[in-house]
């Protein structure tokens, strides 16, 4: 089976954009993309576009990739459609990646974009609850940020943490992402404006949430390596277990698992990571599933601040979804783009001192116990 | 004497619970129960989450619980006004869903037993939630 590389990314800032539409903020992410592969639309031959809400929120379903592509000249090729919730960016790569293994294809632009906010929040937060078994959540009051306060609450039970951990994490990415200029918040809220931003849902707070956004992310995932070709790694995706039958393993440690054996790589050989922070404190959850940090030893890798960008494993160096913002179908695009910036060496004024392999992780939905899909990618220099 | 007929108000959630009359052992959650091994499993499935067997029979289930975990909710959602509970909630067969809570928050807390209640809403109808305690008042 062949390698699949990253020989391009792009991005269309994450953020508010209501004089934009959806095609137009997924256009130039997908333009930027082919240009930063030195490619042209003749250049790929297939698309595969990842989208959550563009039906319920933008009134368009069905053919959402093809009308994105359309406005930059691209067409006849295959071009599909991905829904996976918010791992639908994850989800898109992994096809990509295992068609271009394959051989099926030599070059696939991969493309995620969101258009979320339209100044209706109670809109689109319905939209999101939607991603959930709707038989069972309906009428019940499911919203996200009250069941990732529940998630978080178990790890502070678990690990022994306190709400400083929580109010530290949040300002970190805060940090990174004030550094990061495709993201949404670059304001680098410190410690002092979390701790005092209102409740949503104890003990999240407002400034520990991901927020409402705009925006697109690109990849040209290829059979060549390129001018600066990253090597996908590993590529895994999993749902969540049928716990009855399937045993008490996350989604997210399942995913996990299938990617470090794929890859024949165990945690301690990667440098850093991208991971689904939908409120900041939920990194903690992804540091035990990913094998950052043992069960019984977060709070000492959190004392020791292990995830800060100077720290023994950095975690989220773009800010993550806390700062860089939620633009659903586009963040895991954005997280796999991260990478790639600081394998290549490209991420700026937060360019980690070692980074030449790292592993992202997506999250989507919500059915059961889990997240109803987690993909997981470990990328490195070619 | 007179004789309870079945519940005919409006159910804010169509397929996760049911009201007196829509099933035996009802009001509860809408489980499946299989006649091969006895597991329950939530809502209407095709095959046994356990053994995958196809012998299957409607039942309600999950009259009492305890709490996993919980949150207070400061932000309203899905026609629950702020501040509201709710709780990943385990049932005494062994089913795990997401529900509001009632009652006095004060009770509220990891392993607590619920017991099962409908929660009249006005023009949502009426919904399911769990409440602290072992068994209604």
């Amino acid at each position: 089976m062949a390698d699949a590389y990253i020989s391009g990314i792009g991005f269309h800032p994450f953020g508010r954009f209501p004089e934009k539409t959806l095609k137009q903020i997924a256009a130039e992410a997908a333009l930027a993309a082919l240009e930063n592969a030195n490619l042209d639309a003749d250049g790929i031959d297939a698309a595969i576009c990842a989208n959550a809400y563009a039906g319920l929120l933008n009134g368009q379903e069905s053919i959402r990739g093809q009308t994105w592509l359309r406005a930059i000249g691209v067409g006849a090729i295959p071009i599909i459609n991905v829904e996976n919730a918010c791992a639908g960016g994850g989800s898109a790569l992994h096809l990509a990646t295992m068609a271009v293994r394959a051989g099926a294809y030599e070059r696939i632009l991969v493309v995620g974009a969101e258009k979320m906010f339209l100044g209706d929040n109670a809109r689109t937060l319905a939209a999101l609850a939607t991603s959930s078994d709707i038989e069972v959540t309906e009428g019940v009051g499911m919203q996200f940020a009250a069941l990732d306060a529940i998630r978080v609450k178990e790890v502070m039970h678990d690990e022994g943490l306190d709400e400083e951990s929580l109010v530290w994490v949040s300002a970190k990415n805060h940090a990174n992402g004030a550094l990061n200029p495709n993201a949404h918040f670059r304001k680098g809220l410190g410690a002092d404006a979390i701790r005092e931003s209102r409740m949503i849902a104890a003990p999240i707070r407002l400034f520990m949430c991901s927020a409402i956004s705009d925006g697109a992310a690109a990849l040209v995932v290829s059979r060549e390596p390129g001018r600066q070709g990253v090597r996908v790694r590993a590529s895994a995706l999993a749902s969540a277990p049928v716990r009855a039958r399937q045993g008490a393993d996350s989604t997210a440690v399942r995913a996990a698992r299938k990617a470090y054996d794929e890859a024949g790589l165990r945690p301690t050989d990667l440098d850093f990571a991208e991971v689904h922070d939908a409120v900041a404190p939920l990194e903690f959850y992804y540091y035990r599933a990913l094998g950052l940090c043992a069960p019984g030893s977060l709070s000492r890798f959190i004392a020791e601040r292990g995830s800060a960008r100077d720290g023994a494993f950095p975690v989220n160096p773009s800010g993550g979804l806390t700062s860089r913002g939620h633009p659903v179908g586009a963040s895991g695009i954005a997280q796999i783009a991260e990478l790639v910036m600081q394998i290549r060496g490209e991420a700026g004024a937060r360019q980690l001192a070692r980074a030449r392999r790292g592993i992202a992780l997506n999250a989507g939905g919500w059915i059961g116990e889990d997240p109803a899909v987690n993909a997981v990618h470990i990328l490195e220099a070619a | 004497m007179t004789t309870a007929g079945p519940d005919l108000r409006v159910k804010s959630n169509a397929h996760v619970f049911l009201l007196e009359g829509e099933g035996v052992g009802a009001p509860g959650l809408r489980a499946t129960c299989c006649r091969i091994c006895g597991a329950y499993s939530l809502g209407r499935v095709m095959a046994c989450s356990f053994c995958l067997s196809r012998e299957l029979d409607s039942c309600a289930a999950g009259q009492k619980g305890e709490i996993i975990e919980y949150a207070m909710s400061d932000h309203p959602a899905g026609g629950f006004a702020a501040p509201y509970a709710i709780a990943m909630v385990r049932t005494s067969e062994g089913l795990t869903l997401i529900s509001p809570l009632v009652g006095n928050p004060s009770l509220f807390a990891r392993g607590a037993p619920l017991h099962f209640v409908l929660v009249d809403r006005d023009e949502a109808g009426v919904t399911f939630a769990y409440a602290a305690g072992d068994q209604a008042a």
